[in-house]
């Protein structure tokens, strides 16, 4: 059922769930698999009447702990392996209704909690390389169910993007006596200026310079820490301020609720040492390029590799900073 | 923080969080 193929020409694994085609699609409120089970109701995800924050195997999942070896054996050019690993469903809040962005300071720094617990135990699977937390947010992104949620993989392999990224922090640290690449951006980013969205004593949310959508915005600690699992509860409270600012104001940008991906950046779980290489970082990548027109992943970015973006990301700042400081016209 | 392991009817375990106050509720900013 899940199984991996090696592609040799981009040399990353491909990971194969056809039992996903099956998933609940889009189904009504009433009958939403993810709010609780009320007395007498049809049996959701959760037996339980009422709920704080739950976590629990997906039902169609990406990775299991228990997957087969592939019945399809590839060859030597093209193997494949056993789709091995974690797949996990966080349901944020019981309210059917409710959004990241409407919850109290208080949630959001509950949650944080729950996903620094699970890097932890997940990261802690011999068979787990690295810990994906993530959120899709919106029918722009493709969510098959609203009920405010998010969810982690745990990877049996570094993924390509992170991987890239630490790559290049490896890379950049070597040539400059130890420098942390992440931390040299965050400097780069303060001492200019005019990509901020937001800043806290202990995080920064900016546009970066390079920014592959109009309105992506990272998230970084200030300190250099490898994992959300290494914040320290200072840290992981102003975290949860922060966030809440940001999602406010995305909010706020067009007037609707704006869907999002939001991807958490950290060290990976395979027993390497990434200390001054893996600096946490949350990044959230909004389809939206205006109110009403999206971003599409067509050739260039698909085939292509290469991101052309229609605004600069000054410009984008700007706007979004006004909307998360309330002070748009 | 609080965890209760549970396991479903599947087989798949679920965890339920809890914590001291300030989760309590709807979830729905109260101000």
């Amino acid at each position: 059922l899940n199984q991996l193929r090696w592609d040799p020409t981009l040399q990353e694994w491909v990971a194969y769930a056809t039992h996903r085609q099956d998933r609940t699609f889009l189904p009504p409120a009433e009958y939403c698999p993810l709010c609780p089970t009320k007395p007498g109701g049809f049996p959701t995800e959760v037996p339980r009447e009422s709920y704080d924050i739950v976590v629990f195997e997906n039902k169609f999942p990406s990775f299991t702990p228990d997957a087969p070896e592939p019945e399809e054996p590839g060859t030597a050019l093209t193997p494949t392996a056993p789709g091995r690993g974690v797949a996990e469903v966080v349901l944020y809040s019981d309210d059917h209704d409710a959004t990241l962005a409407g919850m109290s300071e208080g949630r959001i720094r509950n949650l944080v909690e729950v996903w620094a617990d699970r890097y932890e135990e997940i990261g802690s699977l011999d068979f787990v390389e690295y810990v994906f937390i993530f959120e899709n947010k919106g029918e722009a992104i493709g969510v098959t169910l609203h009920h405010p949620h998010g969810q982690i993989y745990g990877y049996p392999f570094i993924p390509p993007r992170p991987a890239r990224e630490l790559n290049a922090a490896r890379e950049y640290r070597s040539e400059h006596e130890g420098r942390c690449l992440h931390c040299d951006l965050l400097s780069e980013e303060h001492w200019d200026g005019r990509r901020r969205i937001s800043k806290s004593e202990h995080f920064a949310a900016f546009i970066p310079f390079y920014a592959h959508f109009p309105y992506e915005v990272h998230l970084y600690a200030r300190r250099c820490v490898p994992s959300i699992a290494d914040l320290r509860a200072e840290e992981r409270r102003d975290m949860a301020r922060v966030l809440k600012r940001l999602l406010v104001g995305y909010d706020r940008l067009f007037a609707f609720s704006l869907p999002y991906m939001m991807v958490m950046h950290q060290s990976p779980t395979d027993g390497r040492d990434y200390e001054g290489v893996a600096h946490f970082h949350v990044e959230f990548y909004p389809p939206n390029r205006t109110a009403d027109k999206l971003k599409y992943l067509a050739s260039s970015e698909t085939g292509g590799g290469a991101f052309i973006v229609d605004a600069l990301p000054e410009q984008t700042a700007q706007t979004l900073r006004q909307a998360v400081e309330g002070t748009a016209p | 923080l609080r965890k209760e392991l549970e396991t479903k009817e599947d087989g798949r375990y679920i965890i339920f969080y809890s914590f001291e106050g300030e989760t309590e509720g709807t979830g729905e900013e109260e101000d």
